[in-house]
Protein backbone atom coordinates (compact mmCIF):
# COMPACT_ATOMS: atom_id res chain seq x y z
CA UNK A 1 0.00 0.00 0.00
CA UNK A 2 2.69 2.35 1.21
CA UNK A 3 4.40 2.42 -2.78
CA UNK A 4 0.67 2.34 -4.46
CA UNK A 5 -0.14 5.46 -2.10
CA UNK A 6 3.35 6.85 -2.95
CA UNK A 7 3.06 6.35 -6.61
CA UNK A 8 -0.64 8.13 -6.67
CA UNK A 9 0.21 11.07 -4.43
CA UNK A 10 3.45 11.67 -6.77
CA UNK A 11 0.59 11.40 -9.87
CA UNK A 12 -1.53 14.03 -8.42
CA UNK A 13 1.12 16.21 -7.46
CA UNK A 14 2.29 16.01 -11.69
CA UNK A 15 -1.26 16.25 -12.17
CA UNK A 16 -1.02 19.53 -10.01
CA UNK A 17 1.82 20.94 -11.18
CA UNK A 18 0.70 21.06 -15.08
CA UNK A 19 -2.79 22.63 -13.46
CA UNK A 20 -0.44 25.34 -12.14
CA UNK A 21 1.86 26.05 -14.85
CA UNK A 22 -0.90 25.99 -17.11
CA UNK A 23 -3.07 28.04 -15.45
CA UNK A 24 -0.22 30.92 -15.44
CA UNK A 25 -1.26 31.69 -18.61
CA UNK A 26 -4.41 32.51 -17.73
CA UNK A 27 -4.54 36.61 -17.31
CA UNK A 28 -6.97 37.99 -14.51
CA UNK A 29 -8.23 41.35 -15.44
CA UNK A 30 -7.12 42.19 -11.86
CA UNK A 31 -3.89 44.81 -11.91
CA UNK A 32 -2.17 45.11 -8.77
CA UNK A 33 -2.62 41.53 -7.80
CA UNK A 34 0.42 39.86 -9.13
CA UNK A 35 0.50 36.11 -9.30
CA UNK A 36 -3.53 36.54 -8.69
CA UNK A 37 -4.69 32.76 -10.33
CA UNK A 38 -7.91 31.10 -11.02
CA UNK A 39 -6.89 28.43 -8.24
CA UNK A 40 -7.73 25.42 -10.78
CA UNK A 41 -5.11 23.83 -8.82
CA UNK A 42 -7.16 23.19 -6.10
CA UNK A 43 -8.94 20.71 -7.85
CA UNK A 44 -5.63 17.94 -7.29
CA UNK A 45 -5.57 19.67 -3.28
CA UNK A 46 -9.46 18.86 -2.81
CA UNK A 47 -8.95 15.41 -4.40
CA UNK A 48 -5.84 14.19 -2.19
CA UNK A 49 -7.64 15.77 0.72
CA UNK A 50 -10.55 13.63 0.27
CA UNK A 51 -8.98 9.95 -0.98
CA UNK A 52 -6.06 10.38 1.11
CA UNK A 53 -6.36 12.75 4.15
CA UNK A 54 -5.02 16.15 5.34
CA UNK A 55 -1.28 15.47 5.89
CA UNK A 56 -1.08 14.14 2.49
CA UNK A 57 -3.03 17.19 1.17
CA UNK A 58 -0.39 19.21 2.39
CA UNK A 59 2.68 17.51 1.11
CA UNK A 60 1.02 17.43 -2.08
CA UNK A 61 -0.28 21.72 -1.73
CA UNK A 62 3.75 22.48 -1.22
CA UNK A 63 5.39 20.47 -3.53
CA UNK A 64 3.01 21.81 -6.29
CA UNK A 65 3.55 24.83 -5.72
CA UNK A 66 7.59 24.77 -4.93
CA UNK A 67 7.82 22.93 -8.34
CA UNK A 68 5.28 24.94 -10.40
CA UNK A 69 6.75 28.01 -8.79
CA UNK A 70 10.54 26.65 -11.02
CA UNK A 71 8.17 25.76 -13.93
CA UNK A 72 6.45 29.33 -14.15
CA UNK A 73 9.64 31.03 -12.83
CA UNK A 74 7.62 33.10 -10.66
CA UNK A 75 9.17 34.30 -7.03
CA UNK A 76 6.71 36.34 -5.94
CA UNK A 77 3.98 34.52 -7.40
CA UNK A 78 5.67 31.53 -5.17
CA UNK A 79 4.25 32.82 -1.89
CA UNK A 80 1.45 33.71 -2.81
CA UNK A 81 0.13 30.33 -4.32
CA UNK A 82 2.14 28.60 -1.32
CA UNK A 83 0.37 30.66 1.41
CA UNK A 84 -2.81 30.33 -0.66
CA UNK A 85 -2.73 26.70 -1.09
CA UNK A 86 -2.07 26.48 2.11
CA UNK A 87 -4.73 28.60 3.48
CA UNK A 88 -7.64 26.67 1.73
CA UNK A 89 -6.21 22.95 2.08
CA UNK A 90 -6.50 23.87 5.96
CA UNK A 91 -9.75 25.51 5.53
CA UNK A 92 -11.00 23.06 3.14
CA UNK A 93 -10.15 19.97 5.78
CA UNK A 94 -12.09 22.13 8.62
CA UNK A 95 -15.62 22.60 6.05
CA UNK A 96 -14.78 18.47 5.31
CA UNK A 97 -14.53 17.27 8.19
CA UNK A 98 -16.79 19.40 10.25
CA UNK A 99 -19.56 20.01 7.58
CA UNK A 100 -19.52 17.59 4.76
CA UNK A 101 -22.78 16.24 5.75
CA UNK A 102 -24.18 19.60 5.26
CA UNK A 103 -22.06 20.34 2.40
CA UNK A 104 -21.23 18.60 -0.90
CA UNK A 105 -17.64 19.10 -2.07
CA UNK A 106 -18.95 22.54 -4.33
CA UNK A 107 -19.66 23.92 -0.75
CA UNK A 108 -16.00 22.81 0.47
CA UNK A 109 -13.98 24.25 -2.60
CA UNK A 110 -15.63 27.29 -2.55
CA UNK A 111 -14.70 27.55 1.38
CA UNK A 112 -11.16 26.86 -0.16
CA UNK A 113 -11.32 29.39 -2.83
CA UNK A 114 -12.53 32.32 -0.48
CA UNK A 115 -9.90 31.56 1.95
CA UNK A 116 -7.20 31.14 -1.05
CA UNK A 117 -8.27 34.57 -2.05
CA UNK A 118 -8.11 36.13 1.15
CA UNK A 119 -4.39 34.71 1.64
CA UNK A 120 -3.54 36.04 -1.72
CA UNK A 121 -4.51 39.30 -0.48
CA UNK A 122 -2.90 39.03 3.18
CA UNK A 123 0.31 38.40 0.82
CA UNK A 124 -0.34 41.00 -1.54
CA UNK A 125 -1.02 43.87 1.29
CA UNK A 126 2.14 42.69 3.41
CA UNK A 127 4.48 42.51 -0.08
CA UNK A 128 2.95 46.14 -1.42
CA UNK A 129 2.62 47.42 2.34
CA UNK A 130 -0.92 48.58 1.08
CA UNK A 131 -4.41 47.52 3.28
CA UNK A 132 -6.32 49.06 0.31
CA UNK A 133 -5.82 45.40 -2.13
CA UNK A 134 -8.73 44.30 0.20
CA UNK A 135 -11.06 46.01 -2.39
CA UNK A 136 -10.31 43.39 -4.75
CA UNK A 137 -11.84 40.84 -2.87
CA UNK A 138 -15.36 41.15 -3.99
CA UNK A 139 -13.96 40.75 -7.89
CA UNK A 140 -11.78 37.92 -6.61
CA UNK A 141 -15.08 36.13 -4.60
CA UNK A 142 -17.26 36.46 -7.63
CA UNK A 143 -14.55 34.60 -9.86
CA UNK A 144 -13.87 32.37 -7.15
CA UNK A 145 -17.64 30.95 -7.07
CA UNK A 146 -17.48 29.66 -10.45
CA UNK A 147 -14.17 28.24 -10.13
CA UNK A 148 -14.91 26.94 -6.94
CA UNK A 149 -18.09 25.23 -8.78
CA UNK A 150 -16.46 23.44 -11.00
CA UNK A 151 -13.06 22.52 -8.76
CA UNK A 152 -15.88 20.92 -6.89
CA UNK A 153 -17.68 19.17 -9.39
CA UNK A 154 -14.37 17.88 -10.85
CA UNK A 155 -13.33 16.88 -7.50
CA UNK A 156 -16.90 15.33 -7.27
CA UNK A 157 -16.12 12.29 -10.03
CA UNK A 158 -12.64 12.05 -9.59
CA UNK A 159 -12.32 11.23 -5.87
CA UNK A 160 -15.31 9.07 -6.73
CA UNK A 161 -13.57 7.22 -9.47
CA UNK A 162 -10.15 7.13 -7.59
CA UNK A 163 -11.59 5.99 -4.60
CA UNK A 164 -13.09 2.96 -6.56
CA UNK A 165 -9.90 1.91 -8.54
CA UNK A 166 -7.98 2.29 -5.13
CA UNK A 167 -10.15 0.21 -3.61
CA UNK A 168 -10.45 -2.22 -6.83
CA UNK A 169 -6.88 -3.01 -7.03
CA UNK A 170 -6.17 -3.36 -3.00
CA UNK A 171 -9.32 -6.34 -3.16
CA UNK A 172 -6.99 -8.05 -6.03
CA UNK A 173 -3.99 -8.36 -3.86
CA UNK B 1 -25.52 19.72 -4.55
CA UNK B 2 -27.33 20.51 -1.52
CA UNK B 3 -29.41 22.98 -0.10
CA UNK B 4 -26.64 24.02 1.77
CA UNK B 5 -24.22 24.95 -1.10
CA UNK B 6 -27.14 26.94 -3.07
CA UNK B 7 -27.44 28.87 0.41
CA UNK B 8 -23.51 30.08 0.56
CA UNK B 9 -23.98 30.58 -3.50
CA UNK B 10 -26.23 32.97 -2.93
CA UNK B 11 -24.55 34.72 0.86
CA UNK B 12 -21.50 34.78 -1.42
CA UNK B 13 -23.04 36.53 -4.02
CA UNK B 14 -24.55 39.15 -1.75
CA UNK B 15 -21.71 39.66 0.61
CA UNK B 16 -19.72 40.76 -2.53
CA UNK B 17 -21.97 42.93 -3.98
CA UNK B 18 -22.01 44.11 -0.46
CA UNK B 19 -18.30 44.38 -0.60
CA UNK B 20 -18.38 46.08 -4.02
CA UNK B 21 -20.66 48.81 -2.15
CA UNK B 22 -18.64 49.41 0.45
CA UNK B 23 -15.40 49.74 -1.53
CA UNK B 24 -16.73 52.38 -3.70
CA UNK B 25 -17.62 54.08 -0.10
CA UNK B 26 -14.06 53.70 0.95
CA UNK B 27 -12.60 55.28 -2.08
CA UNK B 28 -15.31 58.00 -3.15
CA UNK B 29 -14.87 60.29 -0.35
CA UNK B 30 -14.60 63.42 -2.29
CA UNK B 31 -15.07 65.77 0.90
CA UNK B 32 -11.95 65.80 2.51
CA UNK B 33 -9.30 64.57 -0.03
CA UNK B 34 -5.76 66.88 -0.09
CA UNK B 35 -3.33 66.50 -3.00
CA UNK B 36 0.67 66.94 -1.19
CA UNK B 37 3.03 67.42 -3.93
CA UNK B 38 6.48 66.63 -2.84
CA UNK B 39 9.32 67.29 -4.11
CA UNK B 40 12.93 64.71 -2.99
CA UNK B 41 10.46 63.45 -0.45
CA UNK B 42 9.71 67.14 0.86
CA UNK B 43 6.58 68.57 1.16
CA UNK B 44 6.30 70.96 -1.46
CA UNK B 45 2.66 71.80 -1.14
CA UNK B 46 -0.71 70.42 0.42
CA UNK B 47 -3.56 71.57 -1.34
CA UNK B 48 -7.39 70.64 -0.17
CA UNK B 49 -9.56 70.03 -3.32
CA UNK B 50 -13.01 70.22 -0.96
CA UNK B 51 -13.81 73.74 -2.22
CA UNK B 52 -12.74 74.78 -6.15
CA UNK B 53 -9.15 75.20 -6.16
CA UNK B 54 -8.05 78.71 -7.61
CA UNK B 55 -5.26 77.58 -9.74
CA UNK B 56 -5.81 74.62 -12.00
CA UNK B 57 -2.05 74.28 -13.36
CA UNK B 58 1.16 74.19 -10.54
CA UNK B 59 4.29 74.31 -12.37
CA UNK B 60 7.55 73.06 -10.45
CA UNK B 61 10.78 74.34 -11.90
CA UNK B 62 13.46 72.56 -9.85
CA UNK B 63 17.29 72.19 -10.63
CA UNK B 64 16.37 68.16 -12.10
CA UNK B 65 13.63 68.95 -14.21
CA UNK B 66 9.81 70.67 -15.02
CA UNK B 67 6.94 69.70 -14.84
CA UNK B 68 3.20 70.75 -15.08
CA UNK B 69 0.51 69.17 -12.58
CA UNK B 70 -2.66 70.32 -13.54
CA UNK B 71 -5.70 69.95 -11.32
CA UNK B 72 -8.97 69.14 -12.79
CA UNK B 73 -12.95 68.68 -11.62
CA UNK B 74 -12.40 64.89 -10.87
CA UNK B 75 -8.62 64.30 -10.58
CA UNK B 76 -5.29 65.29 -10.82
CA UNK B 77 -2.71 64.50 -12.82
CA UNK B 78 0.84 65.54 -14.53
CA UNK B 79 0.32 67.43 -17.52
CA UNK B 80 4.04 68.21 -18.50
CA UNK B 81 6.99 66.94 -17.51
CA UNK B 82 10.47 66.80 -19.27
CA UNK B 83 11.62 63.70 -18.65
CA UNK B 84 12.44 60.82 -21.18
CA UNK B 85 9.91 58.31 -20.68
CA UNK B 86 7.34 60.36 -19.62
CA UNK B 87 5.66 57.41 -17.65
CA UNK B 88 3.83 59.74 -15.06
CA UNK B 89 1.99 61.76 -18.11
CA UNK B 90 0.82 58.54 -19.44
CA UNK B 91 -0.22 56.98 -16.10
CA UNK B 92 -3.00 60.15 -16.42
CA UNK B 93 -5.54 60.93 -13.86
CA UNK B 94 -5.26 59.81 -10.20
CA UNK B 95 -8.60 59.95 -8.84
CA UNK B 96 -8.93 58.66 -5.36
CA UNK B 97 -7.60 58.86 -2.14
CA UNK B 98 -4.02 57.11 -1.14
CA UNK B 99 -3.35 56.70 -5.10
CA UNK B 100 0.21 58.28 -6.12
CA UNK B 101 1.94 59.05 -9.32
CA UNK B 102 5.75 59.91 -9.29
CA UNK B 103 7.85 61.35 -11.60
CA UNK B 104 11.09 59.32 -10.38
CA UNK B 105 13.98 61.64 -13.25
CA UNK B 106 13.07 64.44 -11.42
CA UNK B 107 11.82 63.16 -8.03
CA UNK B 108 8.54 65.20 -7.79
CA UNK B 109 5.40 63.33 -6.76
CA UNK B 110 1.46 63.83 -6.07
CA UNK B 111 -0.58 62.15 -3.92
CA UNK B 112 -4.00 62.18 -2.88
CA UNK B 113 -4.80 61.32 0.88
CA UNK B 114 -7.85 62.14 2.75
CA UNK B 115 -8.19 63.42 5.83
CA UNK B 116 -8.90 60.33 7.74
CA UNK B 117 -5.88 58.25 8.53
CA UNK B 118 -5.56 54.55 6.48
CA UNK B 119 -5.77 53.01 10.09
CA UNK B 120 -9.54 54.02 10.13
CA UNK B 121 -9.86 52.35 6.22
CA UNK B 122 -8.43 48.86 8.41
CA UNK B 123 -11.43 48.75 10.42
CA UNK B 124 -14.05 48.00 8.10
Amino acid sequence: MRTKKLAHLSLLTAVGIAIHIIESFIPLPIQGVPGAKLGLANIVNLITLVVFGFKEAIVVAVLRCFVGALGTGAVTGFFFSLLGALASTVVMFIAYKFGSKKFSLIGVSIFGALSHNIAQLSVAGIIINNILVFSYLPIMTLTSLFTGYFVGLTANYGSKNLQNILSKTENKY
Amino acid sequence: MTKWDKFLIIFMILAALGGFVLVKSITSREGQVYLVIEIEGKEYKKISLAQPVSEKKIVIDTLLGHNIIGIYEDGVKIDEADCRDQLCVKMGKITKANQINICLPNRVSIKLISDESDLDIISY
